[in-house]
């Protein structure tokens, strides 16, 4: 009983270094590697999820992507395969260098770019306000109550 | 009868250039007369598309196969229901379909702004000329370019009238009950963005005093977002229970052209609040309004013109150039009209803090037309690239998902913060009143999440927004309500209705915004979807979570319109049985398509969805594929919650004045004025 834990971990250990059964490895990658091409038929999906009846692609992307992860020893190895054969197009999003590198900046740069537009906008009616009052205050002196008075007013109209 | 329908839309086309005409000269040159008699062109224009529709109806009704759309997109053996479905499934049926639809909205604009107040009278012949321009030209694309009253005619030599004996039918796709509303709920939406361009092109040719014409503008644009937007759910709701690859978003490029003016026009809504009550924002809104339609015409455009691939389009056609020229038209006018008129729009500008309500307006519309170029951007990317790189790219979901999720969460984040935020200036104890309760719900909400085991990043984001727009929400209410049920003596609840009732326009909002929280917490069940591929004999089993199928047997069915294969699984939830599920495959005769019919059973955790892939490998089992999609159901409970709070907010306040009253429009001394 007393060598029970350590035939455990063994067992576990050997399991571990072999990892799991080379078909359900494959099968993995398979999947995986077909999440990352868009089938050619237009429909948006990937080719691993494509369900057009009869589509015209999906059916021959599948065999030639299974036949790429068994002729590569990794998953990128494959989708690399399919990129040489069909050209960047094959992959679900665009490729993160060249020019499809703004692909992926443009949204956030224009994001940024708008951002700071607004936060100089804002600091712009910010000047205007705090000008026009130092202008009035200059001018006339109001009385404060009354200020209150119709800022409150104000506030009330607005919520309205 | 397709003499008649010929005959009315030609007509209508010759009225609704008259009426152009006629609108623009009496009000250039003040003659009522003119004004009057053009207006009652716009109503005869109406009646004469509505006896086109009607003609091309009948055409279906009565499978006239000698007509080219009618054996194009209808078969003897279709049911009635779809038959009449058909009158827009194809390109020149829902050109047809969209005229009409912008005749109805023209001609109720004369009738509902018959008896207009001074302030908005002498803008309704110019928005009936700008109305009946674009008339013009989708008159013009139904009656020479794209006539749905073409006849079939043998080719060749010679070439002579002729009747097949039955249609190619209507796509497989397109015969689902969501297809029979989802179009013609999306056009009421896309066209009715026609109304609120015009108010503003004639705001800025008249240019009248006041902003009486920004509310009747906000009004019309509320109607036609509530459409667009219920269109676009219908829409995703069709491709969930119908594609069959167990979502219901994919950004396809049609979706997307139905998105964008649905982000420009939110964004309308929200900054059109700033004119309305402190006068600012002027260009900004006009800018808006004018893209927004421009972009329903680019969306139809990018749909027909065969410009990007997508399943959805319509094939490609000849119309293209002629869209490309009335954006041009449309770009220019536009834009001429805002330069010509910069004295006019001149706002007052002015803030008085930072941290205000208005603030967060600036953001919250930077942020959806972040989301807006976002969308546009992947949608053409594939074209930029081809004509810059000469290297076509492709743009999948997974691309507008990762760059689109940061941009939905701060959207949802500004949801809460928003409305919490004062006009003008919020102070720090105001702000930490308002925000501590719902920021410290959030925060718990995300600690417990993560505790009981969930790790998707976005997925914990989403939720504790959720909770923290939630709980801001119902803080607004609940402090209104509290002080109206003291002061009245009644009850909470009564006091909820009496504060909603008394500022249905803020409150209203306040459940559109509600029905935001609930989409979000359905696209946040996507990152636990799990699913499984399997063929399954009679008799066998696979598991997917805690579920199990078992396949009982196989069923064939054959009826004039389609024969079908249908799959009987019975579905054990933790051993014990909850539902038996008939997922079909369908093969249509007419149209030689196959299609599924996908079974769903829907529930508030998570819908279990079956699809039949049809006869496997060997040719004794079947193909099935089981999704287990958590919480989609809330997306359409959103979708109702929407519907609702739009209507509320469309409804006029009890006992408030209908004209919002704009804080520069209050009589305080000039110096008080300076100072405030």
């Amino acid at each position: 009983m007393k060598s029970g834990p350590a035939f455990a971990i063994l067992v576990l250990a050997a399991v571990a270094i072999a990892g799991p059964a080379p078909g359900i490895e494959t099968e993995r990658e398979y999947h995986s590697a077909g999440d990352k091409l868009i089938c050619l038929c237009g429909c948006m999906q990937s080719v691993y999820g494509c369900n057009h009846y009869g589509c015209p692609q999906s059916d021959g992307l599948r065999k030639e992507l299974r036949a790429a992860i068994a002729s590569t020893d990794s998953e990128q190895a494959a989708i690399d395969v399919m990129v040489k054969e069909y050209g960047d197009k094959i992959l679900t999003e665009p490729p993160k260098h060249g020019f499809s590198l703004s692909a992926w900046i443009m949204p956030f740069a224009a994001l940024g770019a708008g951002g700071i537009l607004v936060i100089l906008v804002l600091q712009g009616w910010r000047r205007h306000a705090l000008q026009a009052a130092a202008v009035a205050a200059e001018r006339q002196q109001v009385d404060p109550a009354l200020l209150d008075k119709y800022s409150k007013q104000i506030d009330k109209e607005i919520e309205d | 009868m397709e003499n008649v329908g010929s005959f009315a839309l030609l007509l209508a086309l010759a009225l609704a250039a008259y009426s152009l005409g006629g609108s623009a000269v009496g009000a250039w040159r003040n003659k009522p007369v003119l004004v009057k008699s053009s207006q009652r062109a716009t109503i005869a224009v109406w009646a004469l598309v509505t006896l086109g529709i009607a003609s091309l109806f009948y055409l279906l009704m009565t499978d006239q196969f000698r007509m080219s759309y009618v054996a194009a997109h209808s078969n003897r053996d279709l049911p009635l229901f779809y038959k009449a479905t058909s009158l827009w499934s194809g390109q020149e049926g829902s050109l047809l379909l969209w005229s009409w639809i912008l005749s109805t909205y023209a001609m109720l604009i004369v009738v509902i702004h018959r008896k207009a107040s001074p302030a908005v009278k002498p803008l309704i012949p110019w928005v009936n000329a700008v109305m009946m321009g674009s008339q013009c030209f989708f008159l013009w694309l139904n009656t020479i370019v794209a006539s749905p009253f073409h006849l079939l005619l043998a080719s060749g030599e010679g070439a002579v009238n002729m009747a097949v004996p039955d249609g190619k039918g209507l796509n497989p796709l397109l015969q689902h009950p969501a297809m029979v509303i989802h179009p013609p709920i999306l056009y009421i939406g896309y066209v009715g963005f026609a109304v609120p361009f015009a108010f503003a092109a004639a705001t800025l040719i008249v240019k009248p005093k006041g902003e009486e014409w920004i509310h009747v503008t906000r009004k019309w644009t509320m109607v036609t977002w509530l459409f667009l937007g219920t269109g676009i759910l219908l829409g995703a709701r069709w491709a969930y229970a119908v594609l069959g690859w167990g979502g219901y978003w994919g950004w396809d490029p049609v979706e997307n052209a139905s998105f964008m003016p649905w982000l420009t026009g939110t964004a309308f809504l929200h900054s059109v609040m700033m004119q309305e009550k402190k006068g600012m924002l002027k260009v900004w809104n006009m800018a808006l309004v004018f893209s927004t339609y421009l972009l329903c015409l680019f969306g139809t455009s990018l749909t027909r013109s065969g410009m990007v691939s997508s399943v959805h389009a319509f094939a490609r056609s000849p119309i293209a150039p002629y869209f490309t020229a009335m954006l041009a038209l449309g770009v220019t006018f536009s834009v001429g009209l805002l330069l010509m008129s910069r004295d006019y729009l001149r706002s007052e500008n002015r803030l008085e803090s930072l941290v205000s309500r208005e603030s967060s307006f600036l953001f919250n519309n930077l942020v959806l037309l972040a989301a807006c170029f976002t969308v546009l951007w992947g949608t053409l990317f594939p074209v930029i690239s081809d004509a810059v790189t000469g290297n076509k790219i492709s743009v999948g979901p997974a691309f507008f998902n990762k760059v689109n999720i940061p941009v939905g969460l701060f959207l949802l984040f500004l949801t809460g913060v928003g409305p919490l935020l004062a006009w003008r200036r919020s102070s720090l104890d105001g702000l930490r009143r308002n925000f501590l309760g719902p920021a410290i719900l959030g925060g718990v909400a995300l600690v417990g999440l993560f505790a009981a085991g969930m790790r998707s990043f976005f997925a914990l984001m989403t939720f504790m927004l959720c909770v923290f727009v939630t709980a801001t929400i119902v803080q607004e209410f609940y402090k209104g309500a509290s002080v109206l049920a003291r002061k009245r003596g009644i009850s909470l609840l009564a006091g909820v209705r009496d504060l909603t009732l008394s500022n249905t326009r803020r409150y209203g909002g306040y459940v559109v915004h509600i029905a935001i929280v609930l989409m979000f917490i359905g696209f946040a069940g996507q990152a636990f979807t799990a699913e499984l591929e399997t063929e399954l004999k009679p008799g066998e089993s696979a598991t997917l979570k805690n579920y199990r199928f078992d396949l009982t047997s196989v069923t064939n069915q054959d009826n004039p319109n389609f024969a079908g294969m249908t799959a009987v699984v019975d579905v054990y939830k933790d051993g014990e049985k909850i539902a038996t599920m008939d997922p079909e495959r369908r093969f249509y005769k007419a149209s030689q398509q196959p299609t599924s019919v996908v079974n769903i059973r829907q529930r508030l955790n998570e819908d279990l969805y079956l699809v039949l892939l049809g006869p496997g490998q060997d040719r004794a089992g079947v193909g099935i594929h089981a999704y287990v999609n958590p919480l989609v159901m809330w997306l359409w409970i959103g979708g109702f919650v929407n519907i609702l709070g739009t209507l509320l907010a469309l409804k006029p306040s009890r006992g408030v004045h209908e004209t919002p009253r704009r804080a520069a429009a209050l009589v305080v001394p000039d110096a008080v004025r300076a100072t405030l």
